[in-house]
């Protein structure tokens, strides 16, 4: 527990120190808010306010933010440069460093996620739906494993930060233009409004958020949402450890006897 | 004994040889030993299976229970690597708390006249800085042996004199072995009191840096001498070799009064009587003189 705690504490620290990953998890959401609430003030949605639905929708972009860019990237890294096998010899195992940095990205996440609460409420007035607190909360914690299952499947199969670091932002940006996270998916062509359910699983965790939000059931179900989202996690996860497996034995050292 | 290693092979899968073949050897306490050997010798290998990180044929003992291997045994690699944004200060304390120590960050710092650099970031530290710390922080928590993979490499001279100092006093004081892998001969004879040297996995030659010398020239040392046109060839009762105006030969321990006096006698000047080197002990045994990287020459 001591052990977790402190390197918790150090991951913390690290993180609030790298100046660029802060600003650009604090002001993402804040400029996209600002902008696309300027340019959609008038839109409504399913008679929800469309700038009212930008709040959820920009905490999905901060949970991916921070585990596809700054976990994922802080763990690639950390393996590629021998810092998860000094670590180890210290006897840290890689599951304690992973878990200790995901629970370090998870305070950094709620910092954020609360501070851009607390802007739109100072902003434009948007209070935050503390009587569905419940079914939000819920939600959030399927998005969240969702993204630690997907940047789970991509460590698996991506182990140096060059090859990781841009598909993961690349992955992170297809989810966020193409997930109907920046703006509405009624904006989008007829077809593509119907393929995103098969091309971009994020979208269940947009419709149960929105839905969980609002409580506006036109949107989505939260409870089948969420399971969809769940089940498309669980199998990011198996197809992960499948490849890891595949991967370490082709480089595990064997004995040579004579 | 603090570590002993018994016909120790590892051969990575797809390989046509061992990566590690058959190796054996041991660490004392307050020891220092080295393995030396080019890239690819199999010295990260092995200290992989020191530290049960890999299979491995043979058998490997400790001097303590081996489920406390990664308290008592610490690995510093030549890339020691911190993370970004970490301070001296921050790295030194999470030390401090991952080994349960009691001793304090100031206290650590000030032994390696580090304590100026506690608010500096790592990564803005020369390389002899970082690998100071880098030993510091091996030290934290009163191991018994560290293992040091290729410390000084990349590192000025006056940076590896630095580390050299810091090793000697760490044993001085702390009474810590000190398992070394390097390809610097000079470093290896300075610090080691047993040197082996590994080529494609096997152990080669296994001994002081004193018996390894003695091993390769059979207790002869090395006679140079200036000559100018009046000195006197017809003389000399010594075979040498000769490059330009300086006059080598080399001669055993015994001889050394009479060939110095029938150096003098012969006109000779300059003369010096050496001890033969590590380095000359390497190349001769070995066949091969190692490049700053590792690599042969």
């Amino acid at each position: 527990m001591k052990t977790s705690l402190s390197l918790t504490k150090y991951h913390l620290k690290l993180l609030f120190r790298d100046l660029p990953s802060v600003l650009m998890a604090f002001l993402m959401p804040i400029g996209f808010y600002v902008l696309f609430g300027y340019m959609l003030q008038d839109a409504n949605v399913n008679n929800n306010s469309l700038t009212d639905l930008l709040i959820p929708l920009y905490i999905i972009i901060i949970i991916g933010n921070a585990v596809f860019n700054v976990f994922g990237v802080l763990y690639v890294n950390a393996k590629e440069s021998g810092n998860l096998q000094k670590f180890k010899f210290l006897g840290v195992s890689e599951l304690r460093f992973s878990f200790t940095l995901f629970v370090a990205t998870l305070v950094f996440q709620l910092v954020v996620i609360i501070s851009f609460i607390l802007f739109t409420y100072f902003f434009d007035g948007s209070v935050f739906p503390q009587d569905k607190l419940l079914p939000i909360l819920a939600t959030l914690c399927v998005i969240l494993v969702f993204h630690f299952a997907a940047v789970f499947f991509l460590v698996s199969l991506l182990k140096k930060s060059t090859a990781y670091n841009p598909i993961a932002l690349t992955l992170f940006m297809y989810q966020m233009f193409l997930g109907g996270l920046t703006f509405p998916l009624q904006m989008f062509p007829e077809f593509l409004q119907k393929a995103i359910y098969y091309i971009n699983p994020i979208i269940y965790g947009r419709d149960a958020l929105l839905t969980a939000w609002t409580g506006d059931s036109s949107i989505g179900h939260v409870l089948r949402d969420n399971m969809i989202l769940l089940s498309f996690s669980v199998g990011l996860v198996v197809a992960g450890m499948i490849l890891n497996r595949i991967l370490l034995s082709q480089k595990t050292a064997v004995v040579f006897t004579r | 004994m603090l570590l002993e290693l018994k016909e120790v092979s590892v051969r990575y899968r797809g390989a046509e040889r061992n990566a590690v073949d058959r190796v054996s050897f041991s660490v004392e306490e307050n020891q220092i030993v080295s393995i030396v050997g080019h890239n690819g010798a199999g010295k990260s290998t092995l200290i992989q299976a020191i530290m049960q990180d890999i299979h491995y044929a043979g058998q490997i003992t400790y001097g303590f229970p081996e489920k406390e291997l990664y308290k008592w045994i610490r690995v510093q690699t030549q890339t020691s690597t911190f993370e970004k944004k970490a301070k001296v200060k921050d790295m030194v304390q999470l030390y401090i708390q991952l080994t349960d120590s009691r001793e304090t960050v100031e206290a650590l710092l000030e032994s390696v006249q580090m304590q100026d650099f506690k608010h500096a970031y790592l990564e803005k530290l020369s390389g002899g800085e970082k690998q100071k710390i880098a030993v510091l922080l091996a030290t934290i928590g009163s191991p018994k042996l560290i293992i040091l993979d290729e410390l000084t490499t990349g590192l000025d001279v006056v940076s590896r004199r630095m580390i050299w100092d810091l090793l000697n006093k760490i044993r001085r004081d702390k009474g810590i072995s000190i398992l070394l892998t390097s390809h610097f001969l000079d470093e290896v004879e300075y610090l080691s009191d047993d040197v082996i040297i590994l080529e494609r996995g096997a152990v080669k030659q296994h001994g002081t840096v004193g018996e390894l010398v003695e091993h390769a020239f059979d207790r002869s040392k090395l006679a140079t001498s200036l000559t100018d046109s009046s000195f006197r060839y017809a003389d000399l009762r010594y075979k040498y070799t000769k490059h330009k105006n300086k006059l080598m030969i080399e001669y055993r321990v015994e001889q050394e009064r009479d060939v110095f006096d029938n150096l003098q006698a012969c006109g000779g000047y300059d003369i010096r009587l050496q001890q033969r080197t590590f380095e000359e002990a390497f190349l001769k045994l070995i066949g091969y003189q190692l490049d700053e990287k590792g690599e042969t020459k």
